[in-house]
């Protein structure tokens, strides 16, 4: 048995916590040299993310979060004061809602002015189908006729394709613009004229988009 | 637009570097998107309010401390949370192996237990999905649900859960590997 084959054994042990140290620590040599390892404990990664979400959920007591954030708070201000919110990634300026009106709305994160004047906004978690990411999330945040698509997790296209969003209504799916994430994967897409829809969803698309989806969605949020 | 409702609009991976750059508002969203995860999961491993309480409080603070912060190789930010908890929570269990239980420790769990009753829709949710997860997981066969449940939520090593079925290593490490893998695939599929 190779070395290779040896820590491949290893991997789901180590992904579940499961070696002694000094074995943790062979396998994490190895991985530092070995791609197909690395792949292959990334893909095991989410397996274990759903031992964790298996467990009985229990509410935390509010006094763990006073506990919690006091000290962060204290130990923020022992550093020297609080540090300035700063802006990340690809945040631009707000919006205007007349760029909403054009349908296609894309940004790195959000940043926009959405919670002005006009209805209440609804959140609607999207369901992630099995052609997404296992880290990809996403919700529609609707203001009656229009809302953001609020995505996490997207992984980078290879060359040439981009994410696409839709919205379909009676059967009939029209594009609403495509878009990029941003290097940390998250993208909030502008979708309009959700009065008559049912579903506001992704798919990946050739560089330009399509006028009518050439692949199975990779998330479908339903517009309720 | 306030800075609050600019950080609720943040995926988690923005978020986490927001806290990494210590920013305090950044990190109280943080607790909020993942304090009953974090804590739900501490409970299960170590099995009592008072502890599991101690294990999720280090566990953000950690976080909060850390110079390196979230790495996005390591898999989503909440299963690098998790990640840190399970760990914090085996520490625990382990420390607490050195020391026994004493025996009035019930009692106050009972009284510890109070919480604050907020977010109850959000938790009705989550037991819907954990239990249907817990299915799926209880589908496995069973001896491999057994050593992926004493490796993860036990911390039991490999070696030593091979020492306790009285079976060989290799058969453990087999057992753990295609469990795993079956989940991962039930995942894929999107039978999960």
């Amino acid at each position: 048995m190779s070395q290779h084959e040896r820590m491949v054994e290893e991997l789901a042990g180590y992904a579940l916590g499961a070696l002694a140290p000094e074995e943790a620590a062979a396998l994490e040599g190895h991985l530092r040299s070995c791609e197909r390892c690395r792949a292959e404990l990334a893909w095991l990664r989410p397996a274990v993310e759903v031992l964790s979400a298996s467990v009985e959920p229990r509410e935390p007591p509010g006094r763990l979060r006073r506990r919690v954030l006091e000290q962060a708070r204290a130990e923020a201000s022992a550093q020297g004061g609080r540090l300035r919110w700063r802006r990340i990634g690809a945040l631009r300026p707000a919006y205007a809602l007349a760029a909403l009106a054009a349908s296609v709305l894309v940004a790195g994160v959000a940043g926009y002015e959405l919670r002005g004047s006009g209805p209440q906004a609804t959140t609607t978690p999207a369901r992630v189908t099995g052609l997404a990411s296992p880290g990809t999330r996403g919700a529609l945040v609707r203001f009656g006729d229009w809302g953001t698509l609020e995505l996490s997790g997207l992984p980078p296209l290879r060359r040439g394709r981009v994410y696409e969003a839709w919205v379909s209504s009676g059967g009939r799916v029209r594009p609403a613009g495509v878009f990029e994430p941003s290097p940390a994967g998250a993208a909030a897409a502008g979708v309009t004229g959700l009065a008559d829809a049912d579903a506001v969803m992704v798919t990946v698309e050739p560089r330009g988009g399509r006028s009518q989806p050439s692949s199975p969605p990779i998330l479908v949020a339903p517009v309720s | 637009m306030g800075k609050a409702d600019t950080l609720a609009r943040l995926g988690d991976e923005e978020l986490a570097r927001l806290v990494g750059a210590k920013d305090v508002a950044a990190f109280e969203l943080f607790y909020d998107r993942h304090a009953t995860a974090a804590y739900s999961l501490a409970y299960r491993i170590v099995g009592d309010a008072a502890a599991a309480e101690d294990v999720t409080q280090e566990a953000f603070l950690s976080i909060w401390r850390s110079r390196s912060g979230y790495d996005a190789t390591r898999g989503s930010v909440r299963g690098w949370l998790l990640g840190i908890v399970r760990n914090r929570a085996i520490d625990a269990l382990r420390r607490r192996a050195a020391a026994p239980r004493l025996a009035f420790e019930g009692e106050v769990e009972a009284l510890a237990g109070a919480s604050s009753g907020e977010g109850t829709e959000a938790l009705a949710l989550q037991r819907e999905t954990a239990s249907e997860l817990r299915a799926a997981i209880g589908s496995l066969p069973g001896e491999q649900a057994q050593v992926i449940e004493l490796a993860y939520f036990g911390g039991f090593s490999q070696a030593e859960i091979a020492r306790l079925l009285a079976v060989p290593l290799g058969t453990v490490k087999g057992r753990m590997r295609l469990g795993l893998e079956k989940i991962r695939t039930a995942l894929a599929e999107e039978v999960l």
